[in-house]
C-alpha cells in the first residue's frame, strides 16, 4: 500500500511539472499581445478625449457657478430703496461699464487677454442696516454735493449717534431726488460725525450738475454711476425731502493682471473673491424699458445715454478655456486660435426688485 | 520513444490545450473590447450632457427675456382661452391687446457657433411688420461685441449647433392663485447625433 501510494505523488508531480510548450506559450501570449494591444491602443485613443472633457467639465460649473452668482446678485439690484424713500421708479439696479475695446486686448501670439477686453458690472443696492436720511444743511437749506461736507438729519426713531456710526471712510453714498427724478453719488472722506445737531458727511466733493468724472482722489465714483457726462438725471441740490442712502454694491469685474490666467472677480464690502479663473471673454448687455421685445441687447451704454434706470435687464456673456496643457496635439479653436478648449455662456437677468412703471 | 510518448500524454491531460487558451482569450478580449466600447459610450453621454447644460441655459434665458416684458406684452399675453403658445408644435398667433394687433411666434431657434474667430449665437424673430429676422450677437476675442439682424439665417458651418426653442404661457394653471401666469420653455437639440430635451417653468 505504502509503494502504490508513492507511486501516485510521483505521477502527479510529474503531470504538474508539465503544460505548455514553448511553442504553445509563444503562439497565447502573441495572440494576446495583438489583441490586448488593439484594445489598450482603443483606451489610450480615449485618455487625452477624457482629460478634455474633464477640463470642459470643470469650465462648465465654473460658468455655471458664476452665471448663478451672478444671477442671485443682479435679482436683489435695487433693493433697499423702499425703506423710507417713495420714489415712483427705482433710479438705479445696475450700472455697467462697457469697454470699447481697442488694442493691448488680445494678444494672438502668446494668447494673452488684457483689461481692455472685459466689460464691468456693479449691482447697486441699498445697505439695509443703514437706515435712509435727508439732507438737510446747517439751517433748512438745501446740500450742495459740490462742497465737500453734506449734513444730513435721522427719520423716524433713528438717533444722531446711531445714523453717526452707520458711516465710515470709504462708503459710497447715493443722493436721489423725492420724485426720483435726480441723483448723485459720492465716497466718503471721513466717518460720520455729529455736528450742530445733524450728522456731518465729509466727501468727495462732486462736479458741477453732480458730475463724477475723476478717476483718483476727488470727483470719483468708483460704480460708475454718474461718472459720465451724459444727461442721466443727474443734480447736485438736494433738499430735505430728499434721500441719502448708504449703497452696498457687488462689482463683478475681471482681473487681468495676470494676462494669462484672467480671473472673474466679485468684490463686495471691499473684499475681492475669485468666481472663475480663464476667462476670456466678458462683456454685459442691457435690454431698455419699453424696448421692442426683438430690440437686441446693447453692449455701448452710451446708446442710452448711461441711463441706469432704463435698464430693464442685463445679459451677462462669458467665454472661458481650458487649461493650455490639456491638449497634447496640434489642436487649435476656432474662436482665438488658441491650442485650448472654449466655452461660451450667456444668461439674461431681470433685476425684478426695480419698478420698472408696470 | 515509447516513454516520451507517454510522458507527452500526461502533460497534455495536466495542463492548458492551445485551444482552451485561444478560448480564454478571446473571452478576455472581447471582455476589453467591450470596456473599449463603454469608454466611446461614455464619451457620447457626456457630449449630450453638455447640449443639455446648454439647453438649460437658453432655456432659462428665453424665460428671462419673457418676463422682462410687462404683464400686457402681446408676446406672453394670454388673450384667447386660457393658453398661448404650445410645447408640442412651432405656433403662431396674432394677439390683440389694447388698440393693437400683433402677430406672436412662440417660438425661435437658436444657432450658436464658434467658428470664423467669432462665437456666435442667432436667435429668429419676427419684427415689428412680421417679417422673419435673425438677430446674430457675436464676440470676437478682441471683446468686440457685434449684434446684426439680417432677413436670412446665418450660413451652416461644421460646428453649428442648433436648438429649438418653444414656449407656453398659461393663465392661472390649476393649483395656482388667481392671477397667476405660468411660461413653460421647451427647448431641442435638433442637429445631434441623440436626441436632448430640456424643459422648465417659471411663475409669474
Amino acid at each position: 500500500m505504502k509503494r502504490k501510494g508513492l507511486r501516485k505523488v510521483r505521477v502527479a508531480a510529474r503531470g504538474s511539472s508539465a503544460g505548455f510548450s514553448l511553442i504553445e506559450l509563444m503562439v497565447a501570449i502573441a495572440v494576446f499581445m495583438v489583441i490586448g494591444g488593439a484594445a489598450v491602443s482603443l483606451v489610450r485613443q480615449h485618455v487625452p478625449l477624457f482629460t478634455s472633457q474633464q477640463n470642459q467639465t470643470g469650465l462648465n460649473i465654473a460658468m455655471r457657478n458664476s452665471a448663478a452668482q451672478m444671477q442671485i446678485d443682479v435679482v436683489n439690484a435695487g433693493t433697499g430703496f423702499y425703506q423710507g424713500v417713495s420714489i415712483p421708479s427705482w433710479p438705479i439696479g445696475v450700472t455697467i461699464i462697457n469697454n470699447p475695446p481697442g488694442t493691448g486686448c488680445y494678444d494672438a501670439t502668446n494668447h494673452t487677454y488684457g483689461p481692455g477686453c472685459f466689460d464691468a458690472m456693479n449691482v447697486i443696492a441699498i445697505d439695509q442696516s443703514t437706515p435712509p436720511s435727508n439732507p438737510q444743511d446747517i439751517g433748512a437749506n438745501c446740500v450742495s454735493t459740490t462742497s465737500s461736507s453734506l449734513f444730513i438729519t435721522p427719520i423716524g426713531t433713528t438717533t444722531l449717534n446711531q445714523l453717526a456710526t452707520d458711516f465710515h471712510v470709504g462708503d459710497e453714498v447715493l443722493l436721489v431726488k423725492s420724485d426720483g427724478s435726480q441723483m448723485t453719488t459720492t465716497v466718503l472722506t471721513s466717518d460720520g460725525e455729529i455736528t450742530g445737531g445733524k450728522v456731518k458727511l465729509a466727501h468727495n466733493p462732486t462736479g458741477a450738475n453732480g458730475v463724477n468724472d475723476g478717476t483718483t482722489g476727488s470727483n470719483i465714483d468708483p460704480l460708475g454711476i454718474s461718472s459720465t457726462s451724459d444727461n442721466n438725471k443727474l443734480g447736485d441740490q438736494f433738499c430735505s425731502t430728499d434721500w441719502v442712502l448708504k449703497l452696498a454694491p457687488i462689482k463683478y469685474w475681471i482681473d487681468a493682471s495676470d494676462p494669462t490666467n484672467p480671473k472673474l472677480m466679485r468684490t463686495q464690502s471691499g473684499q475681492d473673491n475669485v468666481i472663475a479663473e480663464q476667462i476670456i471673454g466678458f462683456k454685459v448687455g442691457a435690454s431698455i424699458w419699453n424696448s421692442a421685445a426683438e430690440a437686441p441687447y446693447s453692449f455701448d451704454a452710451s446708446s442710452y445715454s448711461h441711463d441706469w434706470s432704463l435698464v430693464r435687464s442685463v445679459r451677462v456673456s462669458m467665454i472661458a478655456r481650458s487649461a493650455n496643457n490639456d491638449v497634447t496635439n496640434n489642436f487649435h479653436n476656432s474662436f482665438d486660435g488658441g491650442p485650448y478648449k472654449i466655452e461660451g455662456l450667456s444668461v439674461v437677468i431681470n433685476p425684478r426688485n426695480l419698478s420698472m412703471n408696470d | 520513444m515509447e516513454t516520451s510518448k507517454s510522458l507527452r500524454k500526461k502533460r497534455g491531460a495536466s495542463g492548458f490545450a492551445l485551444i482552451e487558451t485561444m478560448i480564454a482569450i478571446s473571452i478576455l478580449a472581447v471582455g476589453l473590447l467591450g470596456v473599449a466600447a463603454l469608454l466611446a459610450q461614455l464619451s457620447g453621454n457626456s457630449a449630450t450632457s453638455r447640449y443639455m447644460s446648454t439647453e438649460a441655459l437658453l432655456a432659462s434665458e428665453k424665460l428671462d427675456d419673457l418676463n422682462r416684458l410687462p404683464a400686457s406684452d402681446p408676446a406672453i399675453a394670454v388673450t384667447n382661452g386660457t393658453t398661448a403658445g404650445s410645447l408640442a408644435a412651432d405656433q403662431s398667433a396674432s394677439v390683440t391687446v389694447g388698440p393693437v394687433t400683433t402677430n406672436v411666434d412662440y417660438f425661435d431657434k437658436v444657432q450658436i457657433s464658434s467658428g470664423d474667430g467669432n462665437m456666435a449665437e442667432t436667435v429668429n424673430g419676427v419684427d415689428a411688420s412680421g417679417n422673419p429676422i435673425y438677430i446674430t450677437t457675436a464676440h470676437a476675442p478682441d471683446g468686440t461685441v457685434t449684434t446684426t439682424t439680417a432677413n436670412n439665417p446665418p450660413a451652416p458651418a461644421a460646428d453649428m449647433i442648433i436648438f429649438g426653442r418653444r414656449w407656453l404661457i398659461e393663465q392661472d394653471p390649476a393649483g395656482l392663485p388667481t392671477g397667476t401666469r405660468r411660461i413653460t420653455v421647451w427647448v431641442s437639440l435638433q442637429n445631434g447625433v441623440k436626441p436632448s430635451t430640456f424643459q422648465t417653468s417659471m411663475v409669474r
